[in-house]
């Protein structure tokens, strides 16, 4: 199976957001689910919808968390694939 | 280190400013609501007629929402068990019993007042929380849950101890020069036998709530506020857990997406209301700070949740 961080994942249509400080949460407007995002999250929610890739949304956060490599690319599979589990996500 | 992930649907319960907001009346049989015709004579023909298209939205208690004709139709059938249900029709603006049997004063006043009306304005807008509130100090305190949370006898406990209550269930959520505003929807409080008893001292005199509950309504407290109050704090109350009374604050995706879950809504698939009471709910979560109160079931502890709650209010308030 393909690493989920080599695929092109975009913010689905379908989410709607609202920021609550530097929070965010989301919302699927067809399955209801929503989504609540702490302040790395929104950060990362945020470089998605810019359109960055996900290599570069981890070397990114490498960089402001000095977090290493390793752990930062596994926490991101697992935030993206619960996104993309509740369609908030999807490949774009 | 990353990213706190928290998962909730709509699938259980699912500000704007509305310059003439409509209100609710009440009459002397069953409370209407301004703009809006109500209709509580057994089913009509026109409506027995054409089959509902779709259950929307149901809960364990035996509600549920139903769209009643094509999709994107604004009729809405909202149904309790078997033998109570209700169409609103958004065009006509009208409320219809579409029940098998005419409603008793009882049963029509609650159907209405605490199912029907508060999705009716949630329809039209507003932001209507499943909240009991009261005053202090000039602002009112939400206690926020679903029903049988504990809401109207932390309530009534309240009223007891000297407070002046809003109501027990719905509150209405409005920003005004950006501060956020609650008004109970209407001055009720509605107790069984056993927290009747408990909180208040002597015999009071209550009506039956409806032929469906064992619930008592308390006759209107002279002094029940109907007036929008600041909103100095919403408490959101979780299950029994232990003996401890604990209280902590949420975070603010944690309050919105609380908000959003006893918030009321007449079409909990309709995505576009769903975005807007989103909307509104993050304002109230940025402008108001959420807790979450866990306390035994134990009336002998309610002045110790009472304390927790004031003490919680308390440390709000500017010097």
């Amino acid at each position: 199976m393909t690493d989920i961080l080599l695929r092109i994942l975009t913010p689905s249509p379908d989410a709607a957001e609202s920021a609550v400080g530097d929070e965010t949460v989301l919302l699927h407007l067809v399955n209801g689910t929503y989504y609540g995002l702490d302040a790395v999250g929104t950060q990362i929610w945020r470089m998605l919808k810019d359109g960055a890739a996900l290599p570069d949304i981890c070397r990114r956060l490498v960089e402001d968390f000095g977090v290493d490599l390793p752990t930062i690319e596994s926490d991101v599979r697992a935030f993206l694939s619960d996104l993309l589990a509740q369609d908030i996500v999807i490949d774009g | 280190m990353l990213a706190v992930r928290m998962v909730r649907t709509l699938s259980k319960h699912v500000a704007k400013q509305l310059s003439e907001r409509p209100r609710i009346v009440h009459g002397q049989d069953f409370p209407t609501i301004e703009g809006w015709s109500v209709d509580l004579s057994a089913k009509t023909p026109s409506v027995s007629a054409e089959p509902t298209s779709n259950v929307v939205w149901s809960d364990e208690r035996g509600f549920s929402i139903s769209q009643v004709g094509p999709a994107g139709s604004k009729r809405m059938q909202v149904t309790f068990g078997t033998d109570i249900s209700m169409e609103v029709d958004g065009l006509q603006r009208r409320v219809s019993n579409t029940s098998w049997r005419e409603l008793n004063s009882a049963d029509a006043h609650h159907f209405l007042a605490d199912q029907v009306y508060p999705r009716i304005l949630a329809q039209e807008g507003a932001l209507i929380v499943h909240a009991g509130s009261f005053i202090s100090r000039d602002r009112s305190v939400l206690l926020l849950g679903p029903s049988g949370r504990g809401k109207s006898t932390l309530i009534a406990s309240f009223d007891q101890s000297g407070f002046v209550s809003m109501g027990d269930d719905a509150c209405w959520i409005s920003n005004e020069d950006g501060f956020a505003l609650a008004e109970s929807l209407y001055p009720s409080l509605r107790l069984f036998q056993d927290s009747l008893a408990a909180v208040f001292a002597g015999t009071i005199q209550t009506a039956p709530v409806g032929s469906h509950t064992m619930k008592r309504r308390v006759a209107p407290r002279p002094y029940l506020e109907s007036r929008k109050v600041p909103v100095a704090a919403v408490f959101s109350i979780a299950e029994a857990r232990s003996d401890e009374i604990t209280v902590q604050r949420l975070s603010n995706a944690d309050a919105c997406m609380t908000c959003v879950e006893n918030s009321f809504a007449l079409d909990p698939s309709n995505a576009a209301q769903a975005a807007w009471r989103l909307k509104q709910a993050s304002y109230l979560a940025r402008a108001v700070p959420f807790f979450e109160i866990a306390y035994p079931r134990d009336y002998a502890r309610l002045p110790e949740v009472r304390r927790a709650i004031l003490d919680q209010v308390a440390l709000l308030e500017p010097a």
